[in-house]
């Protein structure tokens, strides 16, 4: 995979070629990421989808040079990841984190904006709309030690935004939160990405990925897979068809002789499946049932599907 | 270089807030307190003692003060990985480091500010309740024992930097610190004594050329040790302070600048 | 009901035991704190090393511990023998090795080493370290002047010692005077009287420069006489019968007169001395 670049406006997030492998004392060294190119423009919500183990963590680390690649190397803005004055324009949500629990959401926002080089009455300007947004206004001068996790989430959000950065990157950000939680996340990416402002997120929940991304890159075993906008990934003609008709199975059964269909039963409602070019003969021998008729919804291969398929060619291809 | 201030403060807040930091000055107290009822045991040397256990006190609670916040605020940091928050900001490894170091001084620094105030009024106190053949206190020496108490203590927290920056873990980077404190209060002692040699012991040349190697290696504590004079009320030659002032200043600098050396090569997975 | 009580009786069960153990423990262990009371004790180098930065504490903690020991003995009416008093003596030097300015174990040593230990030798070579550390007290070479004139019957090196503890400040006059005595009464009558106008000069009380030049002019006076007798066995072969020879026979012009009232005289050992005893005559 190359980059091509975009114009005037710089990327938000190059990885070029970047790899990392560690020494263990086996032979064979691990490899925690291989040889991955990506590039996200600016404004862009990209999904980075792996399961457990995959290289997400590894690979964001990378970008906040906490962690130095083995060959390759990322570029933040356009800044190698080296520079530090360019994470001042850039949020971070690390997975699981721990902050000093001394400390209050008061106190470490004070510490980003400082940080990140925000003057005085900006950090306060911030702090108090950070706090309100992620509702923590009532307890901004408790110590971090008295949180719940979901508090300590939140509050690692209000710590992501506070220097207000261009690009966001969130390690596994919906861990830990309440179904509330998890709504309040969304909404922020979105409001982000409202903004201009690049996300980039890892997560191993395909429904969240879904719901908020432009593209999606599935790494498995270090590796990028595959790197597609999510509106192609589904838009691909439907398969077939899932038809639900307010009628017992054997009276659904009794009109469909002939026609070859899956069906199931589920409460009173029979579902019926069937290939995207029996559709039509299907509805012409439901007849007099289409009163019934409660749903139709085409079947088209899920996200799901792709990253299940994506992970099992990576188990044939790679070691 | 501004980025070296939020550090330094939050820093400062976590000893502030500290257990053991709390805990610590309890125990002072009640030691503090026994000045006046221990010194009355001797017959003439009344200040002397009143002033030794002063100083001995402020200097053990000192230690164990730095040894464990020093331990507490970089390898727990790298332990718990609250130092991720730290670096995913626009603070470069060296400026972590320094700025840490900057936190835990000035906690040593009021640490000893208020420990010494126990020990002034401790001493003060034995000081007023006796006539002056007993003794009597030179506050400008006992200050300066104070200052040089203040800044070894900062060297040691150095070292405990030094080598948190690379330990596996909290317990190590203790241990070592530990020893070196040990061997840095006696290696002056040590080596004068090879050097001047003893009455019937043979002194093997290897032994004393190794004695010299560590001294220039590990710190010389004992050149801040001014209590004896504070004591005594014994004058101290400028040049003295001076000299022992400004290799404690070099000697941090040492393992400050190589701590960071060490880690602008380290990852944090 | 009787479940709520096994807990408090067990407890209350336990503490008793405790009680009962802790009072033996005490009855049992006399002899072993007892034991601890003696005196071992590490070379001083060593202890030098092992006590780090708190040696001046661990000098007090030692001395503190051999004055208690010495106590306890006092107060059992026990004597002590001379290994035991040897082993005083090492902790003592042992303490000042530690904190050499630590003016207690002098003193202390000077109680008890002499009189009762009848070791003033060790009692000066602990003195010493305190004459040469602690500079500005006079007291330490007066120990040592005293023990050296009493207990070891050495005059010069008492006069030595006294005139040094003379020189020091805030020395009472009195040290200075007995001092000039001490060597007087040996020879070298001329540093007595150089002195003596050394102290005269530092002096500035009236009273006590007066009394210091009467003491000059009666050292003069048997100085004076002293060279003449000298004088007089060289030229004439044999010593005068009395002073008064030496005007007789042309040695002096005239006798020098007593400051103190007194009349010079040569006495059997054949040295010059004064009927007033270098003491007003009244």
């Amino acid at each position: 995979m190359c980059y091509a670049n975009r114009g005037p406006l710089v990327d938000s997030i190059i990885f070029d070629n970047v790899t990392k492998t560690y020494s263990s004392q086996s032979t064979a060294g691990r490899v925690a990421v291989d040889h991955v190119s990506l590039s996200i423009p600016q404004g862009e919500i990209f999904g980075f989808l792996g399961p457990n183990g995959a290289g997400k963590s590894t690979a964001i680390k990378i970008l906040l040079n906490l962690i130095f690649p083995t060959a390759g190397h990322a570029l933040l803005l356009g800044k190698p990841v080296a520079d530090t004055a360019v994470r001042s324009r850039v949020g971070y949500l690390p997975e699981s984190p721990n902050f000093y629990d001394h400390l209050t959401p008061e106190e470490l926002l004070w510490f980003g904006g400082k940080t990140s080089g925000l003057g005085a009455s900006r950090i306060k300007e911030r702090t108090d709309s950070l706090l309100g947004l992620v509702d923590l206004g009532r307890v901004r001068r408790q110590r971090l030690r008295t949180f719940s996790k979901g508090m300590i989430q939140r509050a690692g959000v209000a710590l992501a935004l506070v220097n207000d950065p261009d690009v966001v990157i969130l390690d596994e950000p919906m861990s830990g939160l309440d179904p509330l939680g998890r709504r309040l996340m969304a909404d922020i990416i979105r409001r982000l990405k409202h903004d201009g402002k690049t996300v980039f997120f890892s997560s191993h929940i395909l429904h969240d990925v879904e719901d908020l991304c432009d593209r999606v890159g599935i790494i498995v075993k270090g590796r990028l897979m595959r790197v597609a906008g999510l509106a192609d990934v589904l838009s691909v003609p439907a398969t077939g068809w899932c038809l639900i008709v307010r009628a017992t199975p054997e009276t659904v059964q009794s009109h469909l002789i002939g026609v070859a269909a899956a069906y199931t039963t589920r409460g009173g409602l029979t579902e019926i499946k069937t290939v995207e070019k029996d559709l039509a003969r299907v509805l012409d021998r439901l007849g007099a049932l289409k009163e019934d008729l409660v749903s139709a919804i085409p079947v088209r291969p899920t996200l799901e599907d792709i990253f299940l398929q994506e992970i099992e060619r990576a188990d044939g291809e790679l070691p | 270089m501004t980025h070296l201030w939020p550090i330094a403060k939050i820093t400062f807040l976590e000893g502030l807030r500290s257990r053991v930091f709390f805990g610590l000055f309890i125990v002072a107290l009640l030691l503090f307190s026994s000045t006046y009822t221990l010194s009355y045991l001797f017959p003439r040397d009344v200040v002397k003692v009143a002033v030794d256990l002063g100083l001995g006190i402020t200097s053990l609670i000192g230690l164990i003060l730095t040894l464990f916040l020093g331990t507490q605020l970089l390898a727990k940091d790298l332990e718990q990985r609250t130092i991720h928050m730290v670096l995913a900001k626009a603070v470069s490894r060296s400026d972590y480091i320094v700025g840490k170091f900057a936190g835990l001084a000035m906690i040593i620094v009021c640490s000893m500010v208020v420990l010494g105030g126990f020990a002034s009024v401790a001493s003060w106190t034995v000081d007023r309740l006796t006539a002056d053949q007993y003794g009597v206190i030179h506050w400008p020496i006992f200050l300066l024992a104070l200052l040089m108490m203040t800044l070894m203590l900062m060297l040691l927290a150095s070292v405990i930097f030094f080598f948190s920056s690379f330990a596996s873990s909290t317990f190590l980077a203790l241990g070592l610190t530990l020893v070196i404190y040990l061997i840095g209060q006696s290696v002056e002692e040590l080596k004068h004594f090879l050097e001047t040699g003893a009455e019937g012991v043979v002194i093997s040349p290897v032994f004393l050329k190794i004695v010299t190697g560590a001294y220039y290696i590990f710190p010389n504590l004992a050149a801040f040790n001014f209590k004896a004079q504070a004591a005594h009320g014994l004058a101290v030659p400028l040049a003295d302070v001076v000299w022992s002032f400004l290799y404690g200043v070099f000697y941090i600098g040492v393992m400050i600048t190589s701590s960071a050396w060490i880690f602008r090569r380290r990852e944090f997975s | 009901m009787a479940r709520a009580l096994v807990a408090p009786s067990v407890l209350a069960v336990l503490i008793a035991g405790h009680l009962f153990f802790a009072f033996q423990l005490q009855s049992k262990r006399v002899d072993i704190v007892q034991q601890s009371e003696e005196l071992r004790l590490f070379p001083p180098a060593a202890m030098k090393l092992l006590s780090l930065e708190y040696r001046d504490l661990v000098a007090d903690l030692i001395f503190s511990r051999t004055m208690s020991f010495h106590g306890g003995v006092l107060k059992r009416g026990e004597k002590l023998d001379a290994p035991t008093w040897q082993a005083i003596y090492q902790r003592l030097d042992a303490v000042s090795q530690l904190d050499p300015y630590f003016v207690d174990p002098y003193y202390f040593g000077q109680a008890v080493l002499t009189w009762d230990a009848q070791m003033p030798r060790e009692a000066n070579a602990l003195l010493d370290r305190g004459r040469r550390y602690r500079t500005e007290d006079w007291v330490m070479p007066f120990f040592m002047g005293f023990n050296a004139f009493y207990f070891l019957h050495d005059k010069p090196q008492g006069a030595a010692y006294l005139m040094e503890a003379a020189q020091r400040p805030r020395s009472p006059p009195l040290v200075g005077l007995l001092a000039a005595r001490l060597s007087s009464e040996s020879s070298g009558g001329e540093t007595a009287i150089a002195f003596l106008q050394e102290l005269e000069a530092k002096t500035d009380d009236q009273v006590a420069k007066e009394e210091i030049r009467k003491r000059i002019g009666a050292l003069r006076g048997i100085w004076i006489l002293e060279r003449a007798v000298q004088d007089y066995r060289g030229r004439f072969g044999s010593a005068p019968a009395d002073l008064s020879e030496l005007v007789k026979r042309g040695v002096l012009g005239e006798l020098p007169t007593d400051p103190y009232g007194g009349v010079f005289y040569l006495n059997n050992q054949g040295k010059v001395w004064t009927t007033s005893d270098l003491r007003p005559v009244t």
